[in-house]
This record gives C-alpha cells, structure tokens and sequence, in this order.
C-alpha cells in the first residue's frame, strides 16, 4: 500500500491518452473531485471513466470535454444537486462529445 | 386526521410505503431515495421486524438519527449498521431470491410498468433529448424482486405516459409491481401484464387520478385508503425532525 501512496501530481502524472479510469465514490460523497478538476489542467485527451454510481468528478470530466465515454451504473448528483450536468450535456442532444454504456 | 391540517401528500406517501412493508422482509432503497428512507425509518420505529438494506452497505443502521440532507448515501444510513456488505451483495440477495421490497423510481412509466431512467425523446438511445442517470441497478434488481415498489412523488401526464419509448427495465410478469404516486397506487399482480388502479389518497377523486394519467384507467370504483394515523405521523416526525421528507413534494 505505501507505494500507493503519492502526491495529487505524480497521481495525475499518471495519466495517459485514452486511459480508462475507476472513479471513487458515489454521487456527490467520497469523489476525487481535486484529481478531476487537476486533469482538466492537464493535455490528455479521450478518457473513459467508470464507476458504480459516479457523481461530481467524473461529471467534471466528461463535462469538460476529458472523458468521452462513461460505463455507469447511476450518473447523477442526487436529490439536492440533480442530474449531473456535465454528462448531460456531453450524452444528449444531436451531437454528443461522449458515449453512455449502462451496466444496471 | 384532516387533510392539509394534519398530514398532506408527503405523509399520505409514505405512510402508504411503510403499509405496504410486511414482517420478516428484507427491504432495499438505493441512492437518492429520501422518501423511501423516511419511510423505512418510520416503519422501524413502528415496531415492523424487517431488514433495512441499503446503498451505504449497512444493514440496519440506526434509524433514529435524524436526516439533515435529502442524500441517502451519507452516514446517516449507515452509522450503527448491525452488519456491512459490499454493493454486490445487494444484486446477489435478490439473485438468490431473498430480497422482498426494492423501492426504485424512474423518469417515466407506463401501464405495463416498464420504466424509462436511461433517455427520454430524441433519435436514439446515442442522441437523446435528454440523458438519464440510469436504471441504478434495477434491470437486475426488478426481474427478481417478488414486490417491486416504484416510489414517484408526482403524478402527471408527463410521467404516467401511455407508452415507454426506451425501457430501462421491464416487470417480471409472475412478480408483483407496485406504483405509489401522491394520488394513489397502482398495482400489477403476478400473471397480469398491466397496472391496476389499487385505491386512492383521501384528498383526491377516481377522476382526478384519470386526468393525471395518460393511460386509460378502467376501474371506475376502488377503496379510499385510511389517512395516516396519529401514531404513523408521530413515528414519521420522530426519525425526521428535519423534514427531509418533504423535499421530493
């Protein structure tokens, strides 16, 4: 486990083009909401993200362009937040910028 | 009990929730299900023997610590849990047949009870007008649950269409599906492949329901439910003195 255990930079350092990334947390609990909104920083591009319910960081990413497919279970922010509104507006409309794939 | 004075829709809500819990169940809510939780905390408090299973993975937490955010995946639902389990033990509980009551929702359903939560309108499941957040499970969960409870805490037209384009799930034709709104509910029995109008709210009329809902109602006589009881309303007001309740209405 030590070994696990880095820095927010050498973490988001990482990250590769393309990379499918498990989301921690659920909704809007537990997210690696700074790590999300540290990738926005960064030049990658086309990333997956999946995660049972994800919420807040993983709506950053898609939101933003940076992920542009989401494996899911429940994407959502909860009651007081409600729908997550970065995946909303990249998985709607007539031209999406990221795919769904729902695992209920 | 009157009306308006003593209780309103979102007591007559969940009070028709906590009834429908028998002893012995091993009942289900997921996330953001505020009024269910309320529920199932009422129903603890109540006295009914059942196990409160939920999406923080505790098994009967302690329900008498008040809510203070409409969440249902913070620690309220988890602090003092008598047992702890991984997410996939939940789909593995009704797998195998021993989960009861899964209380789910959705954005739309119809008379066959089959449930929209992934897209709605548009040109396809890839170009929707609207993005869903997604069954949360219940395409696995409802096929196997004997009682499916679909929790919507509005009745209109809007939700209660005639037709789902895009089902997210479906109904097992030999379990029960039941659909709570703040009229009524609706019930479909096993063998039977369409919803029945089961009884009414006491503040609303047989044509008010009709009018809210977009697929033809055919009963023309059904009973009136009993309003909540003073020690339902207390039990409700004890495990929310927050009034998380009141947040879905």
């Amino acid at each position: 486990m030590k070994e696990k255990v880095m820095s927010l930079d050498q973490a988001l350092n990482l990250v590769q083009d393309g990379m499918l990334l498990a989301m921690g947390g659920n909704g809007m609990h537990r997210n690696a909401t700074l790590f999300a909104l540290g990738l926005t920083l960064k030049p990658v591009k086309d990333l997956k993200v999946c995660a049972a319910a994800p919420g807040i960081a993983a709506d950053i990413l898609v939101g933003t362009g940076k992920a542009d497919r989401a494996y899911f279970g429940f994407f959502g922010l909860e009651n007081e937040a409600g729908l997550a509104p970065g995946m909303r507006k990249a998985m709607q409309g007539a031209n999406p910028t990221a795919k769904a794939t729902e695992g209920s | 009990m009157e009306y308006g004075k003593d209780y309103g829709k979102p007591e007559m809500f969940a009070v028709a929730c906590i009834r429908e819990i028998q002893e012995g169940d091993n009942v289900f809510h997921g996330l953001a299900s505020p009024t269910p939780m309320v529920a199932m905390k009422a129903a603890k408090v109540l006295g009914k023997d059942f196990a409160y299973i939920t999406l923080t993975d505790g098994l009967d937490h302690d329900y008498l610590r008040p809510p203070y955010v409409a969440s249902t995946l913070t620690e309220n639902t988890y602090t003092g849990s008598v047992a702890t389990f991984g997410l996939d033990d939940i789909f593995d509980l009704f797998a195998r047949g021993q989960g009861d009551i899964a209380f789910l929702s959705c954005l739309q359903i119809d008379k066959t009870g089959r449930i929209a939560m992934s897209v709605l309108g548009g040109t396809d499941y890839d170009h929707p007008a609207l993005r869903g957040p997604g069954g949360a499970g219940s395409a696995s969960i409802v096929p196997c649950c004997p009682r499916t409870i679909i929790w919507k805490c509005s009745h209109d037209t809007r939700t209660m269409v005639k037709h789902v384009e895009f089902a997210t799930t479906s109904p097992a034709k030999d379990k029960w599906m039941i659909l709570i709104t703040p009229l009524c509910i609706f019930r479909k029995a096993p063998g039977e492949t369409e919803f029945k109008l089961d009884c009414i709210f006491p503040y609303t009329t047989i044509e008010e329901v009709k009018e809210n809902t977009a697929w033809e109602i055919e009963e023309t006589d059904v009973p009136v439910m009993d309003p909540p009881t003073e020690e339902e309303l207390a039990a409700l007001k004890k495990v929310d003195p927050n009034y998380i309740l009141g947040y879905e209405f």
